[in-house]
């Protein structure tokens, strides 16, 4: 390095140190690149003391869920009734000046402020390091009875793979806002101030991880000597509690399955550094096998040219909305655009899993026993009472396992009370966007709507009958084109181009310099019948299901089909789903006998044969329409010679694979009436 | 060939061969409401470096929804010259992309579709109804919709090359045959950004957009139907409601003497465009109820992960 390259980098140093002692690590929380950062500072740094933004009364707890982690868990503090008052009266105003909008039930709600467990939080990552090192800790933040968060927008963390922490840093000067005068933010400053003052008597190195917002006020006060604030609240009683697994992805910083890929890496020891992108990309492939396996689709529409345009369009959603990484409702509105709903729906549910949490442990990691953790707060103001008596969930009996469940802003306690949550750790803001996404109906909604069904009342769903209609009428245009093609006639070109320039025949009198031109007369005969075999060889036992369905009205077709059988796979009350193994269509409808229990048809021994047989037996056309993956077999063609008829292939290939599977999943309906809600429940493929 | 001014400032030639350009379509239309799916659709045509290329997407939704409004809006935020290709059936290779034709002297002349002046103007080009279009037509568009960017026409001899700012996407209706468009094609075509039935304010200002002279009552009368039929997962289209407007409009001011009254008027105008079952929304509603009985329809994302009726649901109050 050059001497003007180090001076530039002992610049830099002295920019983020607040005396020779104090070194900050100025962090943005619920981040993984910052608490990778966090992590890596700290280790370079071998400080003797680090000093944490939190308050002496969350240490235990912390502490505690740290030894726990992979698990995640959630230490909270509850707050004393009417700690919402300054928050909400605030809010008051900026509705009466038209601003901000709050939440109408929050005030009723009583409020807990926390600290959530989570590998990725810089600061818990820097206590798990510390911890690890056996390098004492110091938590400097103040005890407040009420804790009021302050959220901002911040530059995406992803910034620091490009970046340096202290260019990182500077760059938020501009957008740091000083606290307010008199606000608990600057109570809360000048307290930390304070304290690393009075820390730097005893330790000559000291690491101070502080919010990337605060660290210049902290830093002013501490150069100006500002004197620490008076002590507000005694201080509150925190306890750990477990968090529900599928609740995890409103806690966690990152994605949980992003979380969990951290937590994998650690334990093989393997580099991280990009893993909030590359985390993405591997969630994609987990979806994709998830998909694969739940759906087993004939054809596999998620390739890899499909999931480049997914991470090209997932990148621009992102720089659209000024971020470097894609958040989960990007993710899933980019999978249901690119993939369809199922995909969609497989991926977040895949981003939610976050195996360490997984299953419930025999016994909590850490039980928040009396004067445990406020037992530390000697020399400060002594507390009457644990903050949380007689309030619901704070007296429960010992050893009683406390899972919490996570929303937005709020959380429900395991005996079912619901707090408003104040995040001590708070990233960016969140909000809740909806995603039009139907999801899986669970297990026991299955089973209650099967021990409902009235096997005396089906009938199907019309737009599905629309949509089937509308492709068999499609395949058997192209079927009676190619009955036509073997008419098709050139001649010279005189005045009209008929049905298209004749190339072939034109090339070959080119030493004339005449044109040919092609016509293609009306074909003789028609068709009527056309058969779909989606899959062959068909597995009898897979589509056991195998039935006459008449048309209800002039527009539709006489079905005959075999399929999966539906009663195992509910999806609403009273609507099942089924998937065509194979079907022919009649048209114009009339009634037919049953092909499956015809005895003129018992000499036929697949499905395949039998479907084709019955087509063929019934059409009155000469020709049957064979719409299948592979070419007739001799067997077909042969048993079509016997009854007459002739087979015209069409190759199931030359139709989208996409719509096929989508045009081969049906519904099936318990009786007319549940068409006036079936379409609530029915998702697409 | 000779060509007068005007002519010859909407002709380009491309390897020795004169193309005559299409005029483009004025982008006036306003969007109105879900910033959501304008915002997707500027995210395909967003290109971050010189060798990145930008998506085609499909834009799917019922008709009368406003796919190609939307896509117009896209191209007038944008700052682009917009073409409009109105894909059918018929619809020949040549016609999307140059067709001759036989000109004054008896001499053949080359027009551009509007697809390939889009490509050498550098504008957005909409192939609107695309689902319609046969596979044969759909194919001479792949290499465009690929790294490739140009397109080959056999008529003319030449291959016409796509400018960097050209940028392309397709309508589709989900009614109509889709089955023509090979999974090759589908899968350039990429994302599906869907069109959803408008809010009610939206849906209100759509109205007053096109129909700024209508009586509030009747423009509140037309947004219940259509919210209410919205509700019923009917496909009555904001332009449906624009047509009972206008029908109804011109009705009572067909005879300035005894004009009809409002509500008659309207009444009559939704047989008229939307037949006799419109009439019954609420028959509709009341029969879907009965037949839902105390179960809870679900089920959005909020639903799943917390339940209908936690307190946790952020959409519980929705």
């Amino acid at each position: 390095m050059s001497p003007g390259g180090s001076k530039r980098a002992s610049e830099r140093e002295d920019f983020l140190s607040l005396s020779p002692r104090i070194r900050v690590i100025p962090v943005v929380h619920a981040s993984g690149d910052f608490a990778q950062e966090a992590r890596d500072r700290l280790l370079r740094l071998e400080p003797d003391c680090l000093a944490v933004p939190l308050p002496p009364s969350f240490e235990e707890s912390v502490e505690a869920g740290v030894e726990a982690l992979p698990r995640v868990s959630l230490a909270a503090a509850r707050e004393e009734e009417g700690a919402w008052s300054r928050e909400w009266e605030r809010e008051d105003e900026e509705e009466e000046s038209g601003e901000g909008e709050g939440e109408e039930d929050a005030p009723d709600l009583p409020a807990f402020n926390y600290v959530p467990v989570d590998p990725c939080q810089a600061v818990v990552a820097a206590l798990r390091t510390a911890m690890g090192e056996r390098i004492p800790r110091a938590w400097v933040d103040l005890e407040v009875a009420a804790y009021d968060p302050e959220s901002h927008l911040l530059p995406d963390p992803y910034a620091l793979k490009k970046v340096p922490l202290d260019a990182f840093a500077a760059a938020l000067l501009p957008a740091s806002p000083p606290p307010a005068p008199g606000s608990q933010r600057e109570a809360r400053v000048r307290w930390m101030a304070s304290r690393l003052r009075a820390l730097e008597r005893d330790h000559k190195k000291i690491a101070f991880l502080c919010h990337a917002l605060d660290w210049p006020w902290v830093r002013q006060a501490y150069l100006t000597n500002l004197p620490a604030p008076e002590e507000e609240a005694s201080p509150p009683r925190v306890r750990l509690y477990e968090v529900e697994a599928g609740t995890l992805a409103f806690l966690l910083g990152e994605l949980p399955f992003v979380t969990s890929l951290y937590e994998r890496r650690r334990e093989e020891l393997r580099g991280d550094r990009h893993l909030s992108l590359d985390g993405v990309k591997e969630l994609l492939l987990e979806a994709r096998a998830a998909w694969l396996a739940e759906h087993n689709p004939v054809h596999n529409w998620v390739t890899p040219q499909r999931l480049q345009v997914f991470l090209q369009y997932v990148r621009n959603l992102t720089l659209q909305t000024r971020r470097l990484t894609p958040d989960l409702f990007t993710l899933v509105v980019a999978a249901k655009q690119c993939a369809g709903d199922a995909f969609a729906l497989c991926l977040a549910e895949t981003a939610r899993k976050y195996p360490y949490q997984d299953p419930p442990p025999q016994s909590p990691p850490y039980e928040g026993g009396e004067g445990k953790g406020p037992a530390r707060r000697s020399g400060r103001q002594d507390f009457d009472s644990p903050p949380d008596q007689g309030g619901g969930r704070g007296g429960e009996e010992e050893g009683a396992w406390n899972a919490v469940r996570m929303g937005i802003g709020k959380a429900e306690f395991p005996e079912g009370d619901v707090g408003g949550m104040k995040n001590r750790l708070g990233g960016s803001p969140v909000s809740w966007r909806n995603i039009s996404l139907k999801p899986k109906p669970r297990p026991f909604e299955k089973r209650k709507w099967a021990q409902r069904w009235d096997p005396y009342g089906m009938c199907s769903w019309p737009p599905e009958d629309t949509k089937i209609e509308s492709f068999h009428t499609h395949v058997r245009e192209q079927a009676k084109a190619l009955l036509g093609e073997d008419l098709a006639r050139t001649e010279k070109f005189t005045v009209s181009i008929k049905d298209g320039l004749d190339m072939r025949e034109t090339l070959r009198n080119w030493h004339t310099g005449d044109l040919y031109v092609k016509e293609i007369p009306p074909a003789r005969g028609s068709v009527e019948v056309v058969v779909f075999l989606f899959e062959s060889p068909a597995d009898p036992d897979k589509y056991s299901w195998r039935t006459m369905w008449y048309a209800e009205h002039e527009e539709e077709s006489t079905l005959c089909m075999y399929a999966t059988p539906f009663e195992g796979n509910m999806v609403g009350p009273g609507i099942a789903e089924s998937q065509y193994g194979g079907a022919f269509f009649l048209f114009p409808p009339r009634h037919l006998p049953d092909v499956w229990r015809d005895p003129r048809l018992a000499f036929t021994e697949t499905l395949e044969e039998r479907l084709i047989a019955g087509a063929c037996l019934h059409s009155r056309e000469k020709s049957v329409a064979l719409v299948s993956p592979r070419p007739p077999l001799a067997r077909w063609r042969q048993i079509a010679r016997v009854l007459k008829r002739h087979l015209i292939y069409l190759p199931l290939g030359r139709f989208s694979g996409e719509t096929i599977a989508r045009v081969r999943r049906f519904h099936v309906l318990n009786g007319r009436h549940v068409r006036s809600y079936a379409a609530r429940f029915i998702r697409e493929m | 060939m000779h060509l007068d001014a005007k002519d010859a400032a909407r002709a380009v030639e491309v390897q020795g061969v004169t193309l005559h350009l299409s005029q483009p379509t004025d982008p006036s239309q306003e969007w109105i409401g879900q910033r959501e799916v304008l915002r997707q659709l500027q995210a395909c045509w967003l290109v971050v470096a010189e060798e990145d290329l930008p998506l085609a997407p499909r834009i799917v939704g019922p008709p009368g929804i406003g796919k190609t409004t939307l896509a117009m809006a896209a191209a007038r935020e944008r700052g682009q010259e917009l073409y409009i290709f109105q894909c059918t059936a018929d619809t020949r290779p040549e016609d999307l992309l140059v067709t001759p034709v036989l000109s004054e002297g008896g001499k053949i002349a080359y027009h551009a579709s509007p697809l390939v002046t889009a490509m050498l103007r550098g504008g957005v080009c909409v192939l609107d109804e695309g689902n319609r279009m046969s596979e044969k037509s759909w194919a001479s568009l792949a290499p465009l919709l690929d790294h490739r960017r140009y397109v080959e026409s056999i008529v003319a001899g030449i291959t016409v090359g796509a400018r960097d700012e050209f940028r392309c996407c397709v309508t589709m209706n989900e009614d109509a045959s889709t089955y023509e468009v090979p999974d090759y094609i589908l899968s350039r075509l990429q994302p599906t950004l869907e069109v959803e039935f408008p809010q009610r304010e939206d849906e209100l200002a759509i109205l007053q957009y096109h129909l700024p002279f209508a009586p509030a009552e009747m423009l509140a009368l037309t947004v219940d139907f259509l919210q209410e039929a919205h509700a019923l997962d009917l496909d009555y289209s904001p332009r449906d409601g624009l047509h009972i407007l206008q029908y109804a409009l011109k009705r009572m001011a067909q005879d300035p003497k005894h004009p009809l009254g409002q509500d008659e008027a309207w009444r009559e105008s939704l047989v008229k465009v939307l037949g006799d079952e419109a009439l019954d929304l609420r028959g509709l509603a009341r029969r879907r109820r009965q037949a839902l009985g105390e179960e809870l329809p679900p089920m959005d994302f909020g639903d799943y992960l917390f339940g209908g009726e936690s307190p946790l649901n952020p959409g519980r109050d929705r």
